[in-house]
């Protein structure tokens, strides 16, 4: 049974009828000792009188009205032990076994007895004890047979009143139900009881978050469609180019461009791909203890070529072993995305020095170029997806950035631009906390 | 025919401007708002290639604006914004026609030969004159019937002088409409292309207005 409403109803409804059991079985009990009670002392009045009279010839008077209604025997022996009087039962119960009450069986039946000894005469009064249970029962029933007589009534009391009581909940469900991942409404929370607010509140401020997040998302794709365009265009272009071309020089340059537009499609995808990631909603990896020193140490190995290719000082100094507990391929995006910018950026000839150090609260990296650098006003807006800054013609696919800050973000750190050196370059310092984030 | 193409992205706008110049077309690439602004300010192009997303001034405002001062030539918008509403705000600020990147190469071509067809208001694509029969789609001329191979200069200037044929178009004025921003053009080099052509096509076609220029000649 999973619906609220019908578990309410049979557990009210159980718990009534075993209420009204428990009413008819304890009046059950207390009306049986009482009618015991009286009909002992019944029994014991009756001996007493019969004690007074002396002949038994006739039929006892005090006796007479009691036998045929509650089936009372009366018994009387002589001194000599000589049955002298049987009332008009027919089934005369043996002597009992000594004076006073007790209860006997006889024929299968159980007996209240009371015997009275009286100048060697016994007088017997007895009584089955099956009219006092009838008695005691019909008491019983008596109580709880109003009860059960409103039963019905009741069950469709507390069924209105758990469907009406329950009304804003099926609310909250229809309201639910007409939800759909494109349209994401905040639910109603006014009027609400107490029980479901806090759950409808819940559910509106996630789906504020879960909207916010298709939003991001779909502006993302959108973005990334665009931006995917560009590099398409010019290989299409550039095999018309191609094809067109009479000589082998021209195939050749037109070739070159070809891979060139291939790489920059092949690059954005990757850069995407890193992107989603780090962002936020994308889901945790097990972090893992990573030494930055020999992350550097292998990044700046992958890039020495591309280095030396522009004639560009690519170095690291780092004296102190620093490492962080961290996402391995985020941190790597991270510090990768910052050389590549820099020697991006670098003209030929120039410097960048990556540094990696530690200060009390956090491991640092300190990447800084001798490239154009970024102007102040800019340096916000160079962390957005596809931004790319103006008058620059060795442009990349405007992600780097947009990596290298989701990435900081994810491991709980602060990242700043700055001038490398009076007016000239730029400085990036991360700072990643110890201890981790989420530790 | 010269175009203007404005293009921020250099490796797109390289690629545009070469397949351009292998369809024939001189073209001259602006790389922002400014620079776009300063060559239409200078020289009346046949075309204007636009791209939207542009640093500086954006694509939609340089538009209104050579609208707004009347300017009359042809603008094809080139963009990754593929949305309806993009398309219309775009040929509602006074584009001629709208792709949408990636586009084919000859598609656009076939637009811009489209456009430049209807400003000279001609309505066959082919373009005669006399015994000339000129096919810009695929650069073939006929003359008598007889198909004339021309280099892609040389029918380039044949095209220009046909665009008004009774009018005289001066050298200075065929080496600005077949010439880019980049490309050297020496003293004779129309002189060259006039000489070839006479060779090609016979001596009475293209007539030498003395001290003026060039014009197209129907009469023996």
């Amino acid at each position: 049974m999973n619906s609220i409403s019908q578990r309410l109803l049979a557990l009210l409804l159980g718990a009534l009828t075993v209420a009204a059991l428990l009413a008819g079985i304890s009046t059950y009990l207390k009306a049986r000792v009482e009618v015991n009670e009286l009909f002992d002392y019944q029994l014991l009045q009756m001996a007493l009188s019969l004690r007074d009279q002396n002949s038994f010839e006739q039929r006892p008077t005090a006796a007479s009205d009691y036998e045929k209604e509650d089936d009372v025997t009366i018994q009387v022996w002589d001194s000599a032990g000589t049955l002298i009087y049987v009332s008009l039962h027919d089934t005369p119960l043996p002597l009992a076994s000594h004076a006073g009450l007790q209860t006997v069986i006889f024929q299968k039946a159980e007996w209240r007895v009371f015997l009275l000894a009286d100048r060697g005469r016994r007088i017997q009064v007895s009584q089955p004890l099956k009219p006092r249970r009838e008695m005691s029962f019909v008491f019983a029933l008596h109580t709880i047979l109003p009860l059960f007589i409103i039963f019905p009534a009741l069950a469709l009391t507390i069924w209105f009143a758990v469907r009406y009581t329950l009304k804003p909940l099926t609310k909250v469900a229809d309201g639910v139900t007409r939800l759909s991942p494109a349209s994401l409404e905040p639910l109603p929370e006014h009027n609400l009881p107490a029980e479901i607010l806090p759950l409808v509140q819940r559910l509106n401020s996630l789906f504020d978050q879960l909207s916010r997040a298709f939003d991001i998302q779909k502006r993302f794709v959108a973005d990334a469609a665009h931006e995917l365009r560009t590099p398409l265009t010019a290989v299409k272009l550039q095999m018309r180019i191609l094809e067109r071309s009479v000589s082998d020089n021209e195939r050749i340059e037109a070739l070159e461009r070809l891979s060139l537009g291939v790489d920059r499609a092949a690059r954005l995808a990757g850069q995407l791909l890193a992107l989603a990631r780090v962002e936020p909603e994308a889901p945790p990896v097990p972090l893992e203890e990573v030494s930055l020193n020999r992350l550097v140490g292998e990044i700046i190995v992958e890039q020495a070529r591309i280095a030396a290719d522009k004639g560009i000082k690519l170095g690291t100094s780092s004296d102190v072993p620093v490492s962080v507990t961290g996402e391995p391929d985020a941190l790597r995006a991270m510090i990768s995305n910052l050389i590549d910018n820099a020697l991006r950026y670098t003209l030929p000839g120039g410097t960048v020095a990556v540094a990696v150090r530690q200060n009390e609260l956090a491991a640092v990296i300190e990447v800084a170029d001798t490239g154009p650098g970024i102007p102040p006003d800019e340096r916000e807006r160079v962390f957005d997806r596809f931004y790319r800054m103006q008058g620059l013609d060795c442009a990349g696919c405007g992600l780097g950035l947009a990596i290298v800050k989701s990435a900081v973000k994810r491991h709980g750190g602060t990242i700043m631009l700055s001038e490398a050196a009076e007016g000239l370059g730029l400085r990036v310092v991360i700072e990643i906390p110890h201890p981790p984030f989420n530790a | 025919m010269r175009l203007l193409l404005v293009e921020d992205d250099p490796m797109l706008g390289d690629s545009v401007q070469r397949v351009l110049q292998q369809e024939a077309f001189a073209v001259d690439w602006a790389r922002d708002g400014e620079e776009a602004e300063l060559a239409l300010n200078t020289f009346p192009y046949d075309c204007v290639l636009l791209d939207l997303g542009l640093p500086g001034k954006n694509g939609l405002d340089i538009l209104h604006d050579l609208r707004k001062r009347k300017f009359p030539m042809p603008v094809i918008i080139l963009t990754a914004c593929d949305a309806v509403s993009d398309r219309i705000a775009g040929l509602d600020s006074g584009a001629d026609d709208y792709l949408v990147k990636p586009f084919d190469p000859d598609e656009l071509t076939a637009r811009i030969r489209a456009l430049l067809r209807r400003r000279d208001g001609r309505v066959e694509p082919l373009i005669t004159f006399g015994p000339l029969t000129l096919n810009p789609a695929t650069h073939e001329i006929y003359c008598h019937e007889r198909q004339i191979r021309l280099s892609l200069r040389e029918f380039s200037l044949i095209s220009v002088l046909l665009e008004r044929p009774g009018a005289t178009v001066s050298r200075e004025q065929l080496e600005e409409r077949l010439y880019g921003w980049n490309e050297e053009v020496e003293s004779n080099t129309i002189e060259v292309h006039i000489h070839n052509l006479r060779k090609k096509l016979g001596h009475n076609l293209i007539r030498t207005v003395r001290g003026v220029g060039y014009m197209m000649s129907e009469q023996p």
